[in-house]
């Protein structure tokens, strides 16, 4: 059965709230918000392991790691930390105006928060693309000699290896949060959500800044390790 | 709602905003002093930016993820997670910290890939390290 787009508005969970398999709305609230923590958990464990890498190698080559660091570009991964601590405090507001049903700030918020996180994609494909120009992308055109003529230390490919992959995964992530954004934005600007029923915006603010948080430790771990 | 949720309000999110904004900065200004210069020890660097970020890390949650102020469960799981990934850090670096795995000088293991040049024993260590 095709359900038309504008039934989809008025099944929206506000109409329902509390599902019938709640108690109450508070029980529910915290259902979601185990769920969440439950999920997180497992991103936890998945970028843990990837972060306890990288340590066990950059104990065992000190050198090429710092070389490694030194050839990342500090000032643009400063202002994309900037740019994402800023985009979680406009997502707190977010999720505050949601718990007071202030829909206008609520869908203002979002609006800036998705704004800041298409910004931090953009500097990172930027930087990215510097990267690429400077032959530093491993298995696309990594070479041992520098653009300056300086020799690279053998080890500093697999700092790279690193860098390339944990950066993708976490803009891997600001990719799917954008678009659970995006629908969010437009639920919200529909008046989907209301003081009594927003737990969509408040379970997406814990997905927002864990991976707001997840850069907090990337940032010093590729960024500033230079001695 | 059953229960009064005591959430922080505008003032404190700003005030949490501004601190990580400082933290931030005293990071990336840590970052380009060498402090093994005036500490004894070699990982002054890499405690001071972890100890930042720890923190930094700790308001995020504390305060944006609202652990504090919302359901105790919530903190309880949050802590769960967290402290797996502590166990998970202290055994793994003992593992490492504790034992001479032979590498071949691109890093890789020596074991694998045998016919490869790189990963050829020198006799010295041979002896040193037996089989």
């Amino acid at each position: 059965m095709v359900i038309p787009m504008s039934e989809v508005h008025t099944a929206v969970d506000k109409d329902t709230f509390p599902a019938s398999q709640f108690e109450d709305a508070e029980q529910q609230y915290v259902t979601a918000t185990l769920g969440m923590w439950s999920f997180l958990i497992t991103e936890i464990m998945f970028i843990g392991a990837v972060f306890a890498a990288f340590f066990v190698y950059r104990f065992r080559w000190h050198e090429a790691f710092v070389h490694g660091a030194e050839e990342l570009k500090w000032m643009l991964g400063t202002i994309n930390t900037v740019v994402l601590l800023t985009s979680s405090y406009t997502m707190v507001l977010a999720v505050h105006a949601a718990r007071h049903g202030a829909q206008k700030a609520l869908v203002r918020w979002l609006v800036l928060t998705f704004i800041l996180g298409c910004a931090f994609v953009a500097i990172k494909g930027t930087e990215y693309h510097i990267e690429y120009k400077e032959h530093l992308v491993p298995g696309l055109n990594y070479t041992e000699i520098s653009h300056t003529g300086e020799v690279r230390p053998v080890q500093m490919k697999l700092f790279m290896g690193f860098y390339f992959a944990m950066t993708a995964v976490h803009a891997l992530h600001m990719l799917v949060g954008l678009a659970v954004l995006g629908a969010l934005i437009v639920f919200a600007k529909r008046g989907s959500f209301t003081a009594a029923y927003n737990n969509p915006i408040d379970m997406f603010g814990l997905y927002w800044h864990f991976v707001d948080l997840v850069w907090v430790f990337l940032f010093p771990t590729l960024y500033l390790l230079r001695h | 709602m059953s229960h009064e949720r005591h959430e922080p309000g505008v003032k404190t999110y700003t005030l949490i905003y501004f601190g990580l904004l400082i933290l931030m900065t005293a990071t990336v200004a840590a970052a380009f002093y060498d402090f093994n210069r005036i500490l004894p020890g070699h990982s002054w660097g890499m405690i001071i930016a972890f100890a930042i970020a720890s923190v930094k890390g700790l308001l995020i949650v504390l305060y944006f993820m609202h652990v504090l102020s919302g359901p105790r469960r919530a903190a309880v799981f949050a802590g769960a997670g967290f402290l797996w990934l502590g166990i998970l850090f202290v055994l793994i670096f003992c593992d490492y910290a504790s034992r001479q795995y032979p590498v071949n000088p691109r890093g890789e293991p020596r074991y694998i890939w045998q016919n490869d040049p790189a990963n050829a024993v020198h006799p010295t260590e041979q002896a040193s390290h037996p089989a």
